[in-house]
């Protein structure tokens, strides 16, 4: 059975079929929208709205990737949520984020990744979005150009610099040699 | 070729170069032990950023209650067949016979006096002032 298979018996109110789908892809969406948002607990939100408007997508979508169809409706999520929290909306007077680690950071074991979330984090926003579509969720060049609406060039220069600008980050403070 | 730059080897790794320049370096690596290990290097790097992980628990989220189908949509569903089936079946009986006309009219007629079917008449031919067709 495919993922569209186990999402069409779901919507035929299969629990076991549901189960399934969550089971397969829900890690890999909290990673990917934690890696956007910069939020453990964000992720999860949207990770679950994710699946939740996967249920009600139109059936004439139904081809190509699932997982693709699935990250494309999560991205779209996590950047609204990143609009709504710019920095820009902040109300008056509500404190700005503190240098201290951040949630997502705070929830990382190993102090080498938390090395490296902290060099991901401080990415351009737009590299470090092709950065989690590719490497987080493991999608291609193409998926990505298709999920994010730029050319595939722009996609492999974004995705160069990002990684060029950590790797060089994580040098400088000894993490890699 | 010249012993590429870390920057090549970067690209080569994330697979951005172009296909006849990807060829060259790689016949460049299989040759150059040096290089070999620099992209190696790169490579196990480059797989290690994608490899950030915190714990996810993966919470139970139940099939939203709007796509549970209740049992007593499928009676509904069932008695709406059996309904029109049978109002189908009625018409058609009554359409495709006359004779069956008859009988039917005069067993919804039982003052009506009774039409014998050994001989049945067709349908226009019943005497429409006696024999009420339906």
């Amino acid at each position: 059975m495919t993922d569209w298979d186990y999402l069409n018996a779901a919507r035929n109110g299969d629990e076991g079929a549901w189960r399934m789908l969550f089971r397969r892809h829900y890690a890999m969406l909290v990673r990917m929208t934690a890696t956007i948002t910069g939020s453990a607990d964000t992720a999860h939100d949207l990770a679950q709205e994710s699946f939740v408007r996967l249920l009600h997508s139109p059936i004439r979508h139904q081809e190509g990737s699932f997982k693709a169809f699935l990250s494309r409706i999560a991205y779209n999520l996590a950047l609204k949520e990143k609009r709504r929290t710019a920095p820009g909306l902040r109300l008056e007077g509500q404190e700005l984020e503190s240098d201290g680690p951040s949630p997502l950071e705070e929830s990382i074991w190993s102090e080498t990744e938390r090395a490296i979330a902290r060099a991901i984090q401080s990415l351009p926003v737009e590299q470090r979005d092709v950065f989690a579509l590719r490497f987080v969720a493991g999608h291609t060049y193409e998926e990505i150009a298709d999920m994010t609406g730029i050319p595939v060039g722009t996609v492999k220069s974004r995705l160069f610099y990002a990684v060029r600008t950590c790797r060089d980050e994580l040098k400088r403070q000894g993490v890699f040699t | 070729m010249n012993h590429p730059d870390e920057d090549t080897l970067l690209k080569y790794v994330l697979e951005v170069l172009d296909t006849s320049d990807a060829r060259e370096l790689k016949g460049h690596l299989d040759a150059c032990a040096s290089c070999r290990l620099a992209c190696d290097t790169i490579e196990r790097q480059v797989r290690q950023l994608g490899t950030v992980s915190f714990p996810i628990e993966t919470p139970d989220l139940p099939l939203p209650a709007s796509t549970r189908r209740p049992y007593v949509l499928y009676v509904l569903r069932a008695a709406a067949i059996l309904l029109v089936g049978f109002v189908l079946g009625y018409t058609t009986a009554l359409m495709r016979e006359p004779e069956m006309q008859v009988v039917i009219s005069q067993q919804f007629r039982p003052t009506a006096p009774r039409v014998s079917v050994s001989h049945p008449l067709p349908c226009e031919q019943v005497d429409i002032g006696r024999h009420r067709v339906l």
